[in-house]
């Protein structure tokens, strides 16, 4: 019982990195550091590399059931728990998948608002969001990977001034290497969960590549790409923040811009943020479809209809978010959920799949 | 039907974006950048705010125009500038925050939170110490430069070629915030008509505690970081001077048993030019002694500071960190409490390269 999709509709393997990464590499990346090195201090980068591998294991537990299934999550659900049990675990991936859309869209509205315009309210500017939204995502599939492809290659850039704040940095912070128990990395592990989910739509648009066993190995290469690119800014901020400073900083990625004077700008995080909106975009729009695609599949309802319900949800709930403290909240929330699905929900659904597998073949 | 829906729904969203997403725009030419801000002592919790905006006469000169206003707090006080300003007052460009001496003795913990919330304050800033008072020191007006300017190039001038070392925002909070060291701040005052750098002002915590003994400045720096090029006095004997150009410095610090009482060893190396020398003669045995007595001096200067240091508790020199940096599940409460007692040696070697073009 797989699922087909028209050849047209479909994308070449190699896009699967840019789809991975592009979801991955978001809002968290503003604000990670302070909640892992608040637990484990200068060892914090060592957090990030374990998470990395950890996200690899889960891609390719995720692979291994899709291989087999040639479908979605809703039919790797439907096979394993049953129709009832199954659509129910789907439609709260669905709402977590919805939340994840708010947490990234008011994040960055916040950031604007702190950073930029104090005075920007948020309805207009998120109502002008999910209109760009809403305008991808109904153009298909293919306008989605087109628009993560954009937002990685685009603001690429970018990296190269995480390399600026070395100048006042000093690399004696990081050591002693390991300097924290087991236990405590394994809680600064949960802290990281937020900043690295992503990789779970792979089960929503699995069906949606070319050849998709191939693209596996393009997942892969997504997943070590961000987890690079946060390792360097981890790096970046232990060496060039005291730990007890660091503790008391929101947004450490754009204090670390806040030191780069150009001749022109006087104010560099004014354009990191900007660029911010690009790397933003994609993230929202791979979350609004997966979650449209997925009441699309359970309810037997059109993609469009379920998608302008879902924009209203996330629009009203954002609009509702305005202070800092609710906003925290609702983050850490997030972050708490995001650590369930990745590194509980997903192992599980894997081992109980391939002993359902296992039992149908006899049977 | 449904298109028109859509239609009337698209250009409702672009008419709502364009109403009520608007923010008041800020035109440069109608706004008064600050270049540079000053704090007075006012009486218990209240301090005297000192703005300095750049006017930029038609012919081409640039002129000061100051602000001045008294409040508990810092944000306040710019409203309260504001009312005298015929254009808007922001902070946006701000390059140098002087606090006066009195009011830097108080702490100025608190007056650094407006500087470290705003984000339109760079890292970069220039925070330092007013020997007097801020306010006369900003509403003068020194060189071709609006004030601001001139002092954050001052500094500026200074850390590279001179013996401040180097420092901004960042690296001060950096220093304030750290359980185990201690920032320091350079201290501007007035000399006639002139500004000049007096020295090194050391804080414990927020609060000035006294300033770097001269001798004691260029060691200060090497040890901190490497000297690309600073100046070096050094007296041979009773009335014999000889200046060494072009210094480099690098440094490196040793601990041993780090766990239990702590060692610190500092190696420093020293490699400069002689510039000028008082009794004309460099032969070997005059450039031997020169560097005997350049290792004995700084070595005398070095270990006089750093004992000066722990004997006030206050550790610039990130040696804790040093410490920290070595040790496993280091305790930083037991570190605070052994500072004061530590054996800290420094050993200097010294390199004269060349002695110019005359022997």
């Amino acid at each position: 019982m797989s699922i087909q999709i028209k050849d047209e509709f479909r994308v070449s393997p190699f896009l699967v990195l840019f789809l991975v990464h592009g979801t991955q590499y978001g809002i968290g990346v503003l604000s990670f550091q302070r909640d892992v090195a608040s637990i484990v201090g200068h060892d914090a980068w060592i957090s990030v590399i374990i998470t990395g591998v950890i996200l690899h294991l889960l891609i390719w537990m995720m692979y291994s059931m899709l291989n087999k299934d040639k479908g979605d999550l809703i039919t790797i659900n439907q096979h394993t728990f049953g129709k009832w049990i199954g659509n129910l675990l789907s439609i709260f991936i669905i709402i977590f998948i919805l939340s994840h859309t708010i947490t990234v869209l008011r994040s960055y509205i916040e950031i604007v608002q702190v950073w930029m315009f104090p005075l920007l309210k948020t309805w207009p500017f998120a109502l002008v969001i999910l209109l760009a939204v809403y305008y991808i995502v109904t153009s298909g599939f293919r306008v989605v990977t087109g628009v993560s492809f954009l937002s990685v290659v685009l603001p690429f850039y970018l990296v190269f001034t995480f390399f600026v704040p070395i100048e006042f940095s000093n690399f004696r912070n990081l050591l002693p290497v390991f300097d924290h128990s087991f236990v405590e990395m394994a809680r600064s592990i949960k802290t990281t969960a937020l900043s690295f989910s992503g990789i779970e739509h792979i089960l929503f648009f699995y069906p949606f590549i070319q050849k998709p066993e191939s693209s596996q190995k393009w997942a892969h290469y997504g997943n070590l790409l961000t987890t690079s690119l946060y390792l360097l800014i981890m790096v970046v901020t232990l060496v060039f923040f005291e730990h007890e400073y660091l503790n008391s900083v929101i947004w450490p990625t754009l204090m670390l811009w806040k030191i780069i004077e150009l001749p022109i700008v006087e104010r560099f995080e004014i354009i990191g943020v900007t660029s911010w909106a690009v790397v933003m975009i994609p993230i929202i729009c791979v979350m609004f479809w997966s979650a449209s695609r997925g009441i699309k599949e359970i309810f037997k309802v059109k993609q469009k209809k379920a998608l302008v319900l879902l924009l209203f949800i996330c629009f009203m709930i954002s609009c509702f978010l305005t202070e800092r403290e609710m906003i925290q909240q609702f983050n850490k929330w997030q972050s708490e959920v995001s650590f369930f699905i990745l590194l509980i929900y997903i192992p599980i659904l894997f081992v109980c799949y391939h002993i359902r597998y296992k039992l149908r073949r006899k049977g | 039907m449904i298109k028109k829906v859509k239609i009337a729904a698209v250009l409702g969203i672009i008419f709502s974006a364009l109403f009520f997403g608007r923010v008041p725009s800020q035109i440069l030419d109608d706004l008064n950048l600050a270049s540079a801000v000053g704090y007075d002592f006012a009486g218990e919790n209240r301090i005297k705010t000192t703005s300095v905006v750049p006017v930029f006469n038609p012919d081409k000169s640039v002129g000061n125009e100051t602000f001045t206003a008294t409040d508990e707090l810092s944000k306040e006080t710019l409203r309260k500038m504001n009312l005298s300003s015929a254009r808007r007052l922001v902070n946006g460009k701000l390059e140098v925050a002087l606090y006066s001496k009195e009011l830097a003795k108080r702490g100025i913990g608190d007056l650094l939170d407006t500087l470290q919330r705003d984000p339109s304050i760079s890292e970069r800033l220039l925070v330092a110490v007013a020997d007097g008072e801020a306010e006369q020191l900003l509403t003068n007006k020194y060189g071709d430069r609006d004030t601001g300017v001139f002092l954050s190039m001052l500094i500026d001038q200074n850390i590279k070629a001179g013996l401040v070392p180097t420092y901004n925002l960042h690296l001060f909070l950096n220093n304030y915030y750290s359980k185990l060291s201690d920032p320091f701040l350079p201290l501007i005052g007035q000399k006639g008509k002139d500004v000049q750098i007096k020295g090194i002002a050391l804080f414990k915590g927020d609060r000035f505690l006294k300033t770097l003994h001269e001798d004691h400045q260029f060691v200060f720096k090497a040890l901190l970081e490497k000297l690309k090029s600073a100046n070096y006095k050094l007296r041979l004997k009773e009335d014999e001077f000889v200046v060494i150009e072009n210094v480099n410095s690098k440094h490196r610090v040793r601990v041993r048993n780090g766990k239990h009482t702590p060692e610190i060893s500092i190696g420093l190396r020293v490699k400069g030019i002689i510039r000028e020398k008082m009794g004309k003669t460099t032969n070997k045995r005059e450039i031997h002694y020169i560097k005997k007595q350049m290792k004995k001096q700084l070595e005398k200067q070095g270990t006089e500071m750093i004992r000066s240091f722990q004997q006030s508790g206050i550790d610039p020199l990130h040696l804790g960190n040093e410490v920290r940096s070595r040790t496993r599940n280091f305790n930083t409460k037991k570190w605070l409490a052994q500072y004061p007692d530590i054996k800290i040696t420094i050993k200097v070697d010294v390199d004269i390269l060349e002695k110019g073009v005359i022997d």
